[in-house]
């Protein structure tokens, strides 16, 4: 254990100590001795956001409910930090015994964004495990990784020992009781690396060779040992009702971006967006009950207090009863003063009724996403909205007393063109016109429309993963076109995002395991927290790619070839190739396919038994 | 109903502001199924104040709080509720019922107790001498932040008492009146300026007591008067 004195120490010196302090409702705190596993869950961002995160609280619940583990949560810390514990030699510790990662048996990586690939190296540096996973010892921890971004493990091979691919509350458990085995074998590392193989959803990166061709594509990849499969299969819930859901979250003393009760109320969406890659992942939608939310609601309020609940889900709108299940929280909570919000609202499934119910509790902005400014490109994506609906829904808002919307849009979508920007324009003024089509007396004041643009970034498993990404001067461009054009619409404010980001993004979205070389350099010079504008090095990172011989545009400009061996063919996500590759070739010619629940389009998660409930439906 | 309760705040959780701790006392009333009242009102908070706000870098041995309830409740079901609602680091230690018409605890509190110890013995030895020299002097150079920017205050006046005990222990008692506020951190500060030391040592920092005036104008501990 760490000296607390030189923890204090330095605590005292740091902005937002209580991001390091611990000691939250709801933690768990076992003696060290008392089990035999050590779980360190790392966050590869800083508290805030990691407390935001569901998944988190899920996992944390489930691995301390076994009386033979205990799960203990580590967070990047802020450079500050990050600083007084390098010059005070004190390693990165846990928030619950303080003691440091390397003391785990396994730590385990949660990858939501490509943008905090840097903060895993930094948090392993810091916390005194070896970078490379083939360098560390017996003693040090067997590292894991999962959530979306492993769809794709490739950049990461390097530094991860096994993934987990697909719903963590699967194999979670099943990893740790190999670890554990393994553990008390005595066994080399080897021996556990190949067990570990053998659970149905774990990606061993270790276990495969790559060769490449001449211009950078991958020429063979397969396993090195019998023990590794060729395919590795997403694990599924397959009833959202039975799986374990935590009763009691952690309830932090200092604000963090989402502090509130999350209700996961569906997971995967039937929408096929063409560019949503959790889309595709998280396929196929389950529901769970109101019976059993209500239930779970019920003891997260009272092992909580918060007095916010939102539902989530990619969709929330979808949930086959919601206006039912919005009635029924509000019943319940009528007397404890919870409000119920809905966070991810689609402009095609606001009920009128919810929307009318969500307004006695406070009056925020109201995001709608179009994603794109005409029908035609709206049609390629398949984000199945029209202008009617969006006009009718944005309506609905200003009658309903809302005067702040907030519209997003992607730009770089492929096909675009500079009549999709001016369609954003158009649509952007038409809702300014149904505020003002509202009589006065019946609208709220200080109209704020926002138009927000993101930089497209073409991921893995979706239908768009063969397409190159706009290079900076296009998109650049595009953002000046959008941001002239928006300055003489009265009432708009414009936002986009630097297009750097989306370009790395872009390159480890889709990336090979010789990103982890870039990874490592880019590291070494120092950067470090990149998903945080102000941290975010963009010359650095042109420079490590550069050191390391690797092409920038290779990675995010390139139409990838449709027989190529793409860097995650191993990983069989549900969705198959062939089935992308289709929704592919229908989104040039702007031809759409209808959410799956009205007819089944056989993407493929259907091989899995008895997990898609409209599977095969209404199929010719 | 209302209700005042005196409480700890351990040291773990020092680093946490006031509305923090308030928001965290909150979800605790919530948790513990006291049956709280709300402020009316687009964002209904419940009805709870503290004695007096304690800043970051201090913990607290008999903080003081009243909350208002909705409807009649034992103190005992209080008592046993909070506690079991409450992160190990807040802790109820007694409570009681306050009179409809009583003034509010905020508006009777004069002054706090301060204790400050040295973490290091060796930080202890080299200073205290300093320290003791500091504390005997009649004109105490310090500055008061004010509406209109810093003002130079002779902080003798606002310090009420102070002590170096035996063990090297500094206990202060500092004014809260009205204008005549002082935090210890007025106080390290002209420490620093006077010994002429570019940072103090690492001092553990609590406050002891909230004080209040009895009928004779003398400092007693507001909680032995409840
Ligand atoms: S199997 Fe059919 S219904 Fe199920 S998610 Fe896939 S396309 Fe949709």
């Amino acid at each position: 254990m760490i000296d607390p004195n030189r923890i204090e120490a330095i605590l005292e010196k740091v902005q937002k100590a209580p991001r390091y302090t611990g000691g939250e409702m709801n933690t768990t705190v076992k003696a060290w001795d008392s089990v035999p596993l050590h779980y360190g869950f790392c966050f590869p961002d800083t508290y805030e956001v990691g407390m935001s995160h569901l998944g988190m609280k899920i996992l944390y619940g489930l691995v301390n409910q076994e009386d033979w583990a205990v799960c203990e949560r580590f967070f990047m810390p802020w450079t500050d930090m990050m600083e007084l514990m390098r010059e005070n030699e004190i390693p990165l510790f846990s928030m619950e015994s303080r003691r440091a990662l390397c003391e785990f048996d396994m730590i385990g990586f949660t990858l939501q964004y490509e943008m905090s690939y840097t903060n895993i190296l930094a948090m392993m540096d810091l916390g005194g495990v070896h970078l490379m996973a083939r360098e560390r010892t017996r003693e040090e921890p067997i590292v894991v990784a999962g959530g979306p971004c492993a769809f794709n493990p490739e950049p990461l091979a390097d530094f991860i020992d096994a993934y987990m691919i697909g719903d963590g509350e699967e194999s979670t458990l099943e990893v740790c009781r190999t670890i554990l085995q393994w553990k008390q074998s005595g066994a080399d590392r080897m021996a556990c690396l190949k067990a570990l193989a053998g659970i149905e959803g774990v990606y061993v990166p270790a276990l495969y060779d790559v060769t490449y061709h001449e211009d950078g594509t991958i020429a063979s990849f397969s396993p090195n040992c019998p023990e590794a499969p060729a395919t590795i299969r997403k694990r599924v819930v397959v009833n959202l009702n039975d799986t374990y859901y935590p009763r009691e979250i952690p309830v932090p003393y200092t604000e963090i971006v989402h502090d509130r009760i999350m209700l996961e109320i569906m997971r995967g969406c039937t929408r096929g967006c063409r560019f949503c890659q959790a889309g595709m992942l998280y396929r196929p939608i389950r529901e769970r009950s109101i019976a059993r939310l209500l239930e779970l609601a019920g003891s997260l309020e009272k092992a909580t207090g918060y007095e916010d609940i939102s539902l989530s889900s990619l969709s929330s709108g979808d949930y086959t009863c919601l206006a039912e299940l919005i009635r029924e929280l509000f019943k319940r909570f009528k007397e404890e003063h919870v409000s119920i919000s809905l966070p991810s609202l689609r402009i095609d499934s606001v009920l009128k009724e919810s929307l009318e119910e969500t307004q006695q509790e406070r009056k925020t902005s109201l995001t709608f996403a179009p994603e794109a400014g005409t029908q035609r490109l709206r049609d390629v994506i398949n984000k199945g909205v029209t202008e009617e609906d969006l006009i009718e829904k944005v309506t609905d808002a200003f009658e309903g007393g809302w005067s702040s919307v907030k519209l997003y849009f992607m730009i770089g979508l492929p096909t675009e063109t500079e009549a999709d920007l001016d369609g954003m324009v158009d649509l952007a003024s038409k809702v300014i016109r149904c505020y003002f089509e509202v009589p006065r007396d019946k609208r709220a004041k200080g109209l704020r429309v926002t138009v927000s643009a993101s930089s497209f970034v073409p991921k893995p498993f979706t239908p768009f993963q063969w397409e190159p990404q706009d290079t900076q001067e296009m998109l650049r461009e595009k953002q000046a076109y959008l941001k002239e054009r928006l300055r003489k619409v009265k009432g708009v404010n414009f936002n986009y995002h630097e297009s750097g980001t989306s370009l790395m993004e872009a390159c480890f979205a889709r990336g090979d395991r010789r990103l982890g070389a870039v990874l490592l350099r880019a590291y070494a010079r120092g950067c470090m927290l990149d998903g945080w504008t102000e941290q975010f090095r963009f010359d650095e990172w042109v420079q490590a790619f550069a050191d390391c011989g690797l092409d920038i545009g290779f990675y995010a400009f390139r139409r990838r070839d449709r027989n190529e061996i793409l860097p995650w063919d191993m990983i069989d996500a549900g969705v198959t190739k062939a089935f992308l590759w289709r929704e592919y070739e229908k989104s040039q010619c702007a031809e759409v396919t209808p959410d799956c629940r009205k007819g089944c389009h056989g993407c493929g998660i259907q091989r899995w038994k008895g997990v898609c409930h409209y599977a095969g439906v209404g199929r010719v | 109903m209302r209700v005042w309760a005196e409480f700890e705040k351990g040291a773990r959780l020092r680093h946490i502001g006031h509305l923090d701790l308030m928001r965290a006392m909150q979800r605790a009333l919530r948790r513990s199924g006291t049956p709280v009242s709300y402020s009316k009102g687009y964002n209904p908070h419940i009805l709870l104040s503290f004695a007096s706000a304690l800043s970051v870098g201090a913990s607290g041995a008999h903080e003081l709080m009243e909350v208002e309830l909705r409807e009649e409740w034992t103190l005992d079901q209080f008592f046993t509720q909070m506690n079991a609602a409450l992160p190990e680091d807040l802790r109820i230690l007694r409570c009681g019922r306050l009179p409809d018409g009583a003034s509010p605890l905020m508006s009777r509190v004069a002054a706090a107790g301060w204790r400050m110890k040295m973490i290091r013995a060796e930080d202890e030895t080299a200073l205290l001498p300093a320290v003791s020299d500091f504390f005997a002097r009649d004109i105490i150079p310090g500055q008061r932040k004010t509406k209109s920017g810093m003002k130079d205050v002779n902080l003798r006046e606002l310090i009420e008492k102070a002590d170096i005990l035996p063990d090297g222990t500094i206990e202060m008692i500092l004014s809260q009146e009205e204008g005549k506020t002082c935090k210890p951190s007025m106080i390290t500060d002209a420490m620093k300026e006077v010994l002429g030391l570019a940072a103090l040592p690492r001092m553990e920092l609590i406050r002891t007591h909230l004080y209040t005036r009895d009928a004779r104008g003398q400092l007693v501990p507001l909680e032995e008067t409840l």
